[in-house]
């Protein structure tokens, strides 16, 4: 294959360049995540069986890191339904690879939670995947989260402070 | 936005309509001139047979005159014949043909006294080549003299008397104080020795007539636009000098014109002062779009920076965004001092590993070298570094990064090993930085610029960030 002959310094410019311009990467799962606010979801598999409510995801993403929390609500997503008991999780090991997001949280009861979630390829404001409890062969509950907002919410909610006492 | 459009809506009205940023006028181009030496003494003939060596009192006098009035001429660069000779005779090429010249001669006199005729009139027309080919008439006039003499005197021995006649005439041109012991040289060397010298004197033309060719060749060489020569004539006591100019661009006599010397100093001075005076007058000048040194001494410019550490404490480049302002003060065409402060803070990395900006204050100066034409000029500056860091820190945990520092996500996922302190620091270092201005008003300019820094100060280094490089952009004004 013939190659155009280029200046030597086209090369240095060019490195110049992209050495100088500072390339950020797109976060894709970044923002507030929530379950469907019309009916609550089964969290029987955090909770204990029989125990239903409004699930919200809050991550942020560090390239393949992750951090973030997993909050639950009674009624709505009003901050004044958060539910007393167990109402915050913090995200561990969280990772997102490829359209996928994989964490495990420490349920209140203080045995470990998996999830894995993959982004909907039509529709990246979609998170379709379930939370099960590895010690268990249940398959654990199918949740669908729909962003609602992005890292600017997360700030204006005071999100970054994690699970408030 | 309304406000950012009027504002550069009259910074561009303000530019284009204050004629104080009008583009310069062009100045006139400075003409390089050489001032031979009198390329004719008047020769007092009668001297030409002695044993003693006559007086040489040259018109050095003459010469001297009319370089100092050319000098006083702002428009006029006078290279001293001095300096000339010097530089002719500095050149490789001198030095190859100077020796391959003098062999032929010393074997052209060889064969002379073995009356190989012949022989020995070519090896001086061969050693006249190689040495006239050098300006070996600038440099030892005199040992030129010596070899046209001797051709002189072998073409008198070969019955061609005509040929003589001009070998001798140039002799006399080249070395006005030629002598020759009484009886030495048989009666028709002498004879046409003395009839040489006679038509030489009886007028200002030179032997050969000025060589138009072999003057552009000097001009070139030397840088010259004009080439002046004196030549000298007329009887002795009442001398006459004629100002011939070669002009190299034209390569022709652009001027002549005759004096009579009166021998007394103020008179002749005043005639001196006159030619030039006249030559001056005469001649064209061009017009030059003034260098940038030449227009302005200060100047003061603003620019965006956009900056890369080459060795950084995060998992990926850190870069910053800042702003610098320098001032330089130009002392020399291509020379001049420069000072920088630039103030940049850093970006977010790609990993968000950096926990908060890092800001930093530079301080740099150092000289500059440049290079400028009209409206541009490049440079090259050195300089010393001191560079204030402040305090930050780093981490790899999403979770150090995500949560306030001060908050229970903070407190709760968190590990303190994690994070890495850097405390507030001053480097010393290097800097070197090339770039250029592009002047699009009288004082006006914008710049572009690529430069890197490194630092070694403290030595006891604990910070892994070096070797910044910056690329900075905007505009300044010069005075």
């Amino acid at each position: 294959m013939n190659r155009t002959p280029t200046h030597p310094c086209c090369g240095v410019v060019l490195w110049c360049a992209a050495l100088l311009t500072s390339c950020s990467f797109e976060p894709e799962i970044d923002g507030v995540w929530r379950t469907s606010d019309d009916s609550a979801v089964d969290l029987s598999v955090l909770l204990g069986d029989g125990e239903e409510g409004y699930v919200q995801l809050v991550a942020v993403q560090y390239e393949r890191e992750v951090a973030g929390l997993v909050q639950f609500f009674t009624q709505s997503f009003n901050p004044s339904d958060l539910r007393t008991e167990c109402p915050c999780l913090y995200l561990d090991k969280a990772a997102f690879r490829g359209d996928s997001l994989s964490f495990s949280v420490t349920g209140c009861d203080g045995a470990p939670r998996v999830g894995v979630f993959t982004l909907d390829p039509e529709n990246e404001d979609r998170l379709r995947g379930t939370l099960r409890d590895p010690s268990r062969e249940s398959p654990g509950e199918d949740w669908v989260l729909v962003r609602v907002g992005d890292r600017k919410q997360i700030r204006e909610e005071g999100l970054e402070r994690g699970c408030e006492p | 936005m309304r406000t950012v459009t009027v504002l550069v809506t009259g910074l561009v009205a303000l530019l284009l309509g204050n004629p104080g940023f009008a583009r310069p006028d062009p100045v006139l181009r400075h003409k390089r001139v050489l001032v031979l030496p009198v390329a004719l003494a008047v020769h007092d003939c009668s001297l030409l047979f002695t044993t003693k060596a006559p007086e040489r009192s040259t018109l050095a006098r003459v010469h001297r005159i009319l370089e100092e009035r050319l000098e006083a001429y702002p428009t006029l660069k006078v290279l001293p014949f001095r300096d000339a000779r010097r530089r002719i005779s500095e050149r490789k090429a001198y030095q190859e043909s100077l020796g391959t010249g003098r062999e032929r001669y010393l074997l052209a006199r060889e064969q002379y006294r073995e009356l190989r005729h012949s022989e020995a009139e070519s090896n001086l027309l061969h050693a006249i080549r190689i040495l006239g080919s050098i300006f070996y008439e600038l440099v030892e006039p005199e040992a030129f003299a010596e070899i046209y003499f001797l051709l002189g005197v072998t073409q008198i021995e070969m019955s061609r008397p005509e040929e003589a006649h001009q070998a001798f005439k140039r002799a006399l041109a080249l070395d006005p104080f030629l002598h020759v012991p009484p009886g030495y040289y048989p009666p028709p060397v002498e004879q046409a020795l003395t009839v040489a010298c006679t038509d030489l004197r009886s007028g200002t033309a030179p032997p050969t007539g000025p060589d138009i060719h072999r003057g552009k060749a000097l001009a070139e060489t030397l840088g010259l636009d004009a080439l002046l020569l004196i030549r000298s004539g007329g009887e002795p006591g009442h001398p006459r000098l004629a100002l011939v100019v070669l002009d190299r661009r034209t390569g022709s006599l652009s001027f002549e014109e005759e004096i009579s010397l009166t021998g007394a100093p103020d008179r002749d001075d005043q005639e001196l002062d006159r030619l030039a005076s006249r030559w001056v007058a005469c001649t064209p000048f061009h017009m030059t779009q003034p260098t940038v040194e030449t227009q302005h001494r200060f100047l003061f410019s603003a620019a965006y920076q956009q900056m890369a550490h080459l060795t950084y404490p995060t998992r990926s480049m850190l870069h910053s965004m800042g702003f610098s302002f320098e001032t330089g003060l130009y002392l020399l065409n291509t020379f001049g001092l420069v000072s920088k402060v630039q103030f940049s803070t850093s970006l977010p990395d790609r990993f968000d590993d950096m926990l908060e900006p890092l800001r930093s204050v530079r301080l740099m100066a150092g000289p500059s070298f440049s290079l400028a034409g009209a409206w541009w000029r490049l440079y090259l500056v050195p300089s010393l570094e001191v560079q204030f860091l402040s305090a930050f820190r780093t981490s790899t945990d999403p979770d150090c990064k995500f949560y306030l520092r001060d908050s229970p996500g903070y407190a709760a996922m968190c590990n303190p090993a994690q994070v890495k302190h850097y405390p507030t620091e001053i480097q010393g270092g290097v800097n070197l930085s090339a770039g250029s201005q592009f002047f699009f008003s009288n004082r006006l300019f914008v710049g572009l610029s690529l430069s890197i820094s490194t630092y070694f100060l403290p030595l006891d280094r604990s910070i892994e960030m070096n070797f910044p490089v910056s690329l900075e952009a905007g505009g300044g004004i010069a005075f």
